[in-house]
């Protein structure tokens, strides 16, 4: 419940944190895409796009393999699932310690 | 009660967590402000607070043993960054046995009518909260938005 692995976290916390990035991963999230497709309804240029895709990489939000010509690009949800995890944490200690604040309040007005 | 996770520009995470206390506001002040308070409720349940000490003061550090039922005794400290009685306390975070960097974590209480309080909490890894705000400006929705997009690729 408590601490997490941390490099990753935050590479992924920051690559997410552009909202072009978000477009990319948001797409991705409906199948993979060659880098054109991404391109395409997100209005970017292709250097643009590969430029964020490279952040996303480096956070290891991306998996990229060739198609004769083509790299084509899906989502390697891992990092988003451990990033998750980590907010469900935080949300879940405090939570909990909060209902036990609130019982004391109360116990403490009798 | 609005309980929201965002993440900001360089590096920041922001978790947000609202609730409504039946009690004046003082007296939810005090119960941050003694170690024999914080034992009587921090850690959700099943945690103990076993050891610990709060110099409660700005500057001063406190230290917080916790025993859990999954991860062992585990220890929390930081030091007092703000202390404005009964309205706010800032302090810094961070678990020992963890990588995870220091976190800043921000208490404001609100008066919400008699004898009620509202809490709120942000915590994030910003130095500031100032920081923290002006940065947060290019996140438009929750985390949460994100989620089920990491879920439905992995099917």
């Amino acid at each position: 419940m408590i601490g997490a692995e941390s490099p990753l976290l935050t590479a992924a916390f920051s690559a997410l944190a552009d909202p072009s990035r978000r477009a990319i991963v948001e797409r991705l999230g409906k199948g993979s895409a060659t880098v054109g497709e991404l391109a395409e309804p997100l209005d970017m240029s292709l250097p643009a796009v590969s430029k964020h895709l490279k952040v996303l990489e480096r956070a290891g939000l991306l998996e990229r393999r060739r198609s004769g010509r083509q790299h084509v690009i899906s989502l390697d949800a891992e990092p988003m699932a451990a990033a998750s995890e980590w907010i469900e944490n935080y949300r879940e200690f405090w939570e909990g310690s909060f209902d036990r604040l609130a019982e004391y309040l109360e116990k403490e007005d009798e | 009660m609005s309980n929201t996770s965002r993440i900001s520009e360089e590096d920041g995470i922001v978790l947000e967590i609202s609730r409504h206390l039946k009690a004046p506001r003082q007296r939810v002040f005090e119960a941050w402000s003694s170690l024999d308070a914080l034992k009587q409720w921090f850690g959700p349940e099943g945690c103990v607070v076993a050891e610990g000490n709060v110099d409660f003061q700005v500057g001063g550090q406190y230290r917080l043993e916790v025993e859990t039922p999954d991860s062992g005794r585990v220890a929390v400290s930081g030091a007092y960054t703000e202390i404005d009685p009964p309205k706010s306390i800032a302090f810094t975070w961070k678990w020992e046995h963890s990588e995870d960097e220091e976190m800043q974590v921000r208490i404001d209480l609100v008066e919400a009518g008699e004898n009620e309080t509202d809490l709120q909490l942000t915590q994030t890894n910003f130095p500031d909260r100032e920081t923290a705000e002006h940065h947060t400006q290019g996140w438009g929705g929750s985390f949460d938005k994100l989620v089920p997009v990491a879920e439905g690729s992995t099917k």
